[in-house]
């Protein structure tokens, strides 16, 4: 449990931070909350030249609505992601998923930037977030880009980020009338474990409050990347919400799921839990999409 | 009961708090000496090798590093916490031959910091030559295995010095493939009496290795000073057995060996034994002339400081008609990993903490203990308790279903009482069994919430949720037998009237300070801020039997009320002089001495020691010692299980209320109603933090907690992936301590703390069983387990029969 020593930054202007990361390459690490990286850092997973903190970068934080979308600054505490007045009324799923992300101490120092570049399977927020189709900024050496959340992901603890890059905000469509989500886990202990499996959906209803319109289903744990049920969300647009639809819904879930086998659950028993949260997950954002019209 | 007690039996806070709320209580890894250096050590990566050669030239070389040791450095230090003729001690501080599991120590180093030395590490070279290994007790026991320890050790053992037997007893068993230890134990008729019985049963469990997860991470800091003193602050339990293993091993009088007072930041059982890592910050401080610091990691503290065994057990009991348990067949397999640990010692206890709970006449016992080359086992809270009761208690459920009788009833038919006497010789002086079980099952609402044996249980269900409840019972003893046997304390009062405590005690978030403090306060009749406490120190401090086998109430209590009382006795002669009375005559309160009835005749506690250090020079210095087991010579035998063991045994009850989650198998424990018979609570905030505890371990060692091996390799040495419970997890908790007088201990008190971990287990199995028809064996009762077993509930639901 030996850090190795490295040289330290606090960058105070983004173009600054990005083109120290890009000089030092794949020897830096960027240091948003650290609650991953001291970590990887304890257990020599990462062993840095550099760490860049980008917290004295201004501008990179905070929760704002502007024309129709939520923007959402990389470094916006966990914490507040949990108990923004925004989000909790207009992303339900997004503060369920922040409330279950570690401790109380954990929740305000980490970020939800860190917790998406982390790329963990199981990272609390990337469900939610990819249920409400965010489009994530990224600024390097060559300007910014950006993307949809979805490909975004390319491995466990792997992102599309290229030597330099850095990521800035995310930014969310508020959700159309007739919209409810809901985000579930399930984990042995009720806080400080990783899940075993994490849902997040979203549903959006017709006119006649009855038919799905649009559907996600964004799957956590059980494959190495947060993944869309595609087949399962197909499978629901069109059809009324009733819970056979979504009993079956669930069961293309799970056979779409990818889980493993690991030290903290089984192959089959996660699938067994993506189908039942997946339904249990959908029984609870039907209300929340009546309710919202 | 005695008297009216003022300060005995109260929740008085605690007098550690306030060094540890402000964050001035010492730890290890608080000691930092001037010129101190850093240990690390280097452990084998495989579970069974030779080695070959060790190269520390580059390592030595590395600048930074003071002193590289090997195991030509620990030749002649074999040693190990069953040291006896029989089983002799099969370790050394550094591997000598052979590495036994991954993480067996090979080489130390010591460096100018910690990263330095984790260099060096990586620089010494260590030729292997990889032999097969095993790691499943069954399979080693078969005669092609590897053997783990091929050669037959030689040599003396420190049970000699202790009075135990020179000669080594032959074994009347046949010698079997890496068994490194077996009990047999028998009394009265068992064949007739399964003969003679109306239901038989036979049964197997299973239990899974678990970790102590103390906060504090092992630590030790050594200093060899050049006047030949060697002063150490240990992780420790006990600090007068750490003292006489390292006398032994460092080859040194044992007064020249202090162990300085630490805090312990909880212990549980794993930081008893002498551990490596001690041992070599000793020779790397005495070869470097420097002090050394080695500080495990948790990684290290999961996987090298011993871990509960993970045991099977077989049953066989037969019953009369009415429920008595009339014949019982218990086999015990444990696998204690590469050095026995404490397995011949656990194996002796699985039949320890059967005997004093139901009354079983006719009895044949075989526990065997097995080398494999998994981590080592040993003391863990309970120290075999949770795995046997788990066992015997889920037995119990099955045979009151078959018999069609209430479990609870069952129990207080088979319960012992007051007055009797175990096969082994010890009297149960004190014993609630029959008040906790009746207590528990009221509390609890037992009687509504389990309903009439067989009756329907469908109403429960609330959603995919069911509840049920289940009940178990356990025991622990009040010390036992073990070196130094005894405890001692001084009472040395002051001028002002106050009063020093001094003993060996360890306090390790036990309450100890606290509790042996308002011993000393209620026989001198002082409030608790008037005593103040020096412990822990082997220069400062008397002998301690050490805060394990739970003997700190009874013995080092017992102990320190002599040694109050002595005081005592001293100061009321003095006062009586003065106040011209008979000493019967007097009695103190608050702090002062006044003859009986007499207001007008009192003086100070303060005041009379002033007037004896005027008049003799004597200020008044108590002392009082206690044997464990005084008036017996005889220790218990390991292997037959003879012998008296212990003065006094606590007991417990608890209902235990689950909730089982039926589409996902998980189980909740919702509530724990727990009574438990302590004697006297000495301080009963402390006590029902002990059993708050205690139903935490025992809970997640229900339904979560399991050390996960692949090939000898612990895969979740974290705290990440080795879940224990956190504070949401744990149950509304309920239930006290029942009526009970040990006379024994001081006051009437006795063990609490450690047993009440042992119930819990089979409460909740028998509750998941209960709640939802499911009878899950094997621990922990995971919700990959339950759900497969719902699944496979061949059988229509117990209710429906
Ligand atoms: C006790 C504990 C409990 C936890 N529980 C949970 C849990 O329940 N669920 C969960 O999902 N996670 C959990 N975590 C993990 C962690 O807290 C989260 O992933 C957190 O959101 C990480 O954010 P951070 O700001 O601390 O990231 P950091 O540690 O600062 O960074 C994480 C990684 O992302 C990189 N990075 C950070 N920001 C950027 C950026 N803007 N651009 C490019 N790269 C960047 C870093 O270099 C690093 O590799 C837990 C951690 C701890 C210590």
């Amino acid at each position: 449990m030996t850090i190795y020593p490295f040289e330290y930054f606090e960058p105070k202007e983004l173009e600054e931070a990005s083109s120290a990361f890009f000089e030092h390459g794949s020897e830096a690490a960027i240091l948003a909350g650290g609650t991953d990286l001291l970590n990887m850092l304890k257990a020599n997973i990462l062993k840095p030249k550099v760490v860049i903190n980008i917290k004295g970068v201004p501008g990179l934080s905070g929760i704002e609505e502007i024309d129709g979308e939520l923007q959402l600054g990389t470094l916006t505490s966990i914490h507040d992601l949990e108990t923004s007045k925004i989000i909790q009324e207009n992303f339900p799923a997004l503060s369920e998923a922040a409330s279950f992300l570690g401790s109380i101490q954990i929740r305000f120092l980490a970020t939800v930037g860190g917790n998406i570049c982390r790329a963990a399977p199981s990272a609390e927020t990337a469900p939610p977030l990819m249920a409400y189709d965010a489009q994530v900024y990224m600024y390097g050496p060559n300007g910014e880009r950006s993307l949809p959340l979805k490909e975004f992901f390319s491995g466990p603890g792997q992102t599309v980020l290229a030597e330099g890059e850095i990521l800035t905000k995310f930014k969310l469509p508020i959700p159309a009338l007739r919209s409810g989500s809901a985000y579930l886990r399930h984990s042995i202990r009720q806080l400080m474990d990783l899940a075993i499996v994490n849902v997040a959906v979203s549903l959006t209803l017709d006119e006649d409050s009855e038919t799905i319109k649009e559907a996600r289903i964004v799957l956590g744990a059980v494959a190495p990347t947060p993944m869309h049920a595609s087949a399962a969300e197909k499978e629901l647009i069109g059809k009324p919400a009733t819970l056979e639809i979504f009993e079956k819904a669930a069961q293309t879930a799970a056979q779409e799921s990818k889980p493993i086998s690991d030290v903290r659950s089984t192959q089959d028993y996660r699938r067994a839990m993506v189908q039942l949260f997946t339904r249990r997950a959908l029984e609870k954002a039907l209300p929340r999409a009546a309710q919202k019209n | 009961m005695t008297t009216e007690l003022k300060v005995v039996g109260k929740s008085l806070p605690r007098v550690d708090a306030y060094a540890k709320v402000t964050g001035q209580a010492e730890f290890t890894m608080d000691v930092n000496l001037p010129g101190m250096l850093y240990g690390k050590i280097l452990r084998s990566p495989h579970p069974h090798a030779r080695i070959k050669n060790i190269d520390t030239s580059e390592a030595e070389k590395l600048n930074g590093v003071l002193g590289v040791i090997t195991g030509k450095d620990t030749k002649d230090m074999r040693y190990a916490f069953v040291d006896t003729p029989r089983y002799p001690a099969d370790q050394y501080p550094l591997a000598q031959d052979k590495v036994r599991y991954i993480g067996d120590e090979v080489a130390a180093v010591a460096a100018v910091n910690p990263e330095t030395a984790q260099a060096a590490l990586d620089l010494i070279k260590v030729e292997y030559e990889i032999l097969p290994a095993v790691f499943d007790p069954y399979e080693a026991m078969k005669p092609d295995a590897p053997t783990i320890h091929d050669a037959e050790i030689q040599g003396d053992s420190i049970w000699e010095e202790w009075g135990a037997e020179k000669t080594k007893k032959s074994d009347a068993n046949e010698k079997v493939n890496n068994v490194s230890g077996r009990t047999v134990i028998t009394y009265g008729d068992p064949d007739k009496a399964f003969a003679e019985s109306h239901h038989i049963r036979e049964d197997r469990f299973e239990t899974a290795a678990t970790a102590h997860c103390a906060l504090e991470p092992h630590a030790a800091v050594a200093h060899y000073d050049p006047a030949g003193q060697m002063h150490l602050w240990l992780s420790g339990m006990g600090i007068y057995y750490k003292r006489y293993v390292l006398s032994k091993v460092l080859e040194m009088p044992t007064s020249q060996v202090r162990l300085h007072k630490v805090y312990i930041g909880g212990a549980f059982g794993g930081k008893m034994d002498v551990y490596p890592y001690e041992i070599c910050a000793a020779l790397l401080s005495k070869k470097t002339g420097r002090p050394v610091k080695i500080e495990l990691t948790r990684g290290e503290v999961f996987t090298t400081t011993r871990l509960r065994f993970p045991t099977y057990i077989d049953i066989k009991t037969g019953v009369s008609k009415d429920g008595k348990i009339l014949s019982q067949h218990i086999r015990t397999v444990v696998n204690n990993g590469g050095y026995r640990g404490t397995g011949p010692v656990v194996i002796y206890l699985f039949h320890g903490w059967t005997a004093p709970v139901y009354r079983v006449k006719n009895m044949r016992y075989e526990g065997i203990s097995v080398w494999t080359n998994i981590p080592v086992g040993g003391p863990q809270r309970g120290h075999g308790a949770p795995q046997i009761r788990f066992a015997i208690d889920s037995q119990l459920d099955m045979i009151a279903e078959d018999i069609g009788m209430d479990p609870a009833e069952m129990m207080l038919k088979n319960v012992r009482k007051i007055g009797e006497t175990l096969p082994n010789g010890d009297v149960l002086n004190s014993c609630g069994l029959i008040d906790c079980v009746t207590q528990a099952v009221e509390l609890s609402d037992w009687k509504e919430k389990r309903g009439a044996p067989g009756s329907d249980r469908t109403e429960r269900k609330n959603g995919s949720i069911v509840r049920g409840v289940g009940i178990s019972t356990t025991t622990m003893i009040s010390g036992a037998p073990y070196y130094p046997f005894a405890s001692a304390g001084i009472v040395k009062l002051h001028d002002d009237g106050a009063a020093t405590l001094i003993s060996g005690v360890v306090e390790m978030g036990q309450g100890a300070e606290t509790t042996l403090s308002q011993i000393v306060a209620e026989e001198l009749g002082i409030s608790l801020d008037d005593v103040r406490i020096v412990a822990g120190d082997t220069e400062q401090s008397p002998i301690d039997m050490g805060s394990f086998l739970s003997g700190g109430a009874t013995v080092t209590g017992a102990a320190i009320r002599l040694a109050a009382a002595d005081a005592k006795r001293q100061l009321l002669e003095v006062a009586s002089e003065r106040l011209d009375a008979m000493v019967e005559e007097l009695d103190i309160s608050d702090g002062i001495v006044c003859v009986r009835d007499r207001p007008d005749r009192c003086m100070s506690i303060g005041d009379v020691v002033n007037y004896s250090v005027k008049k003799t020079g004597d200020p008044i210095i108590g002392h009082g010692s206690r044997k464990i087991l005084s008036g017996t010579s005889r220790y218990p035998s390991l292997a037959k299980g003879t012998g008296r063991w212990t003065d006094a045994y606590g007991f417990n009850a608890q209902v235990a209320e689950v909730e089982v989650d039926t589409e996902t198998g998980q189980v909740k424990l919702v509530r724990a109603t727990t009574f438990h018979d302590c004697g006297t609570p000495l301080n009963p905030q402390i006590v029902a933090g002990q059993v708050h505890g205690c139903v935490s371990t025992g809970q997640g060692q229900a339904l979560m907690e399991e050390i996960v091996y692949d090939d000898g390799r612990v895969l979740n040495p974290t705290f990440q992936d080795y879940r224990l419970p956190i504070t949401l997890d744990t149950p509304e908790t309920a239930g006290t301590e029942v009526e009970s007088f040990e006379p024994a201990g001081p006051f009437g008190a006795k063990e609490v703390g450690e047993g009440v971990v042992a119930q819990t287990l089979a409460a909740i199995a028998n509750a998941v069983y209960d709640a939802v028809g499911v009878r899950i064996t094997t621990l922990p009762i995971t919700p990959q387990k339950v759900l497969a077993a719902l699944e496979n509930q061949k059988k229509p639901p117990k209710n429906n029969k």
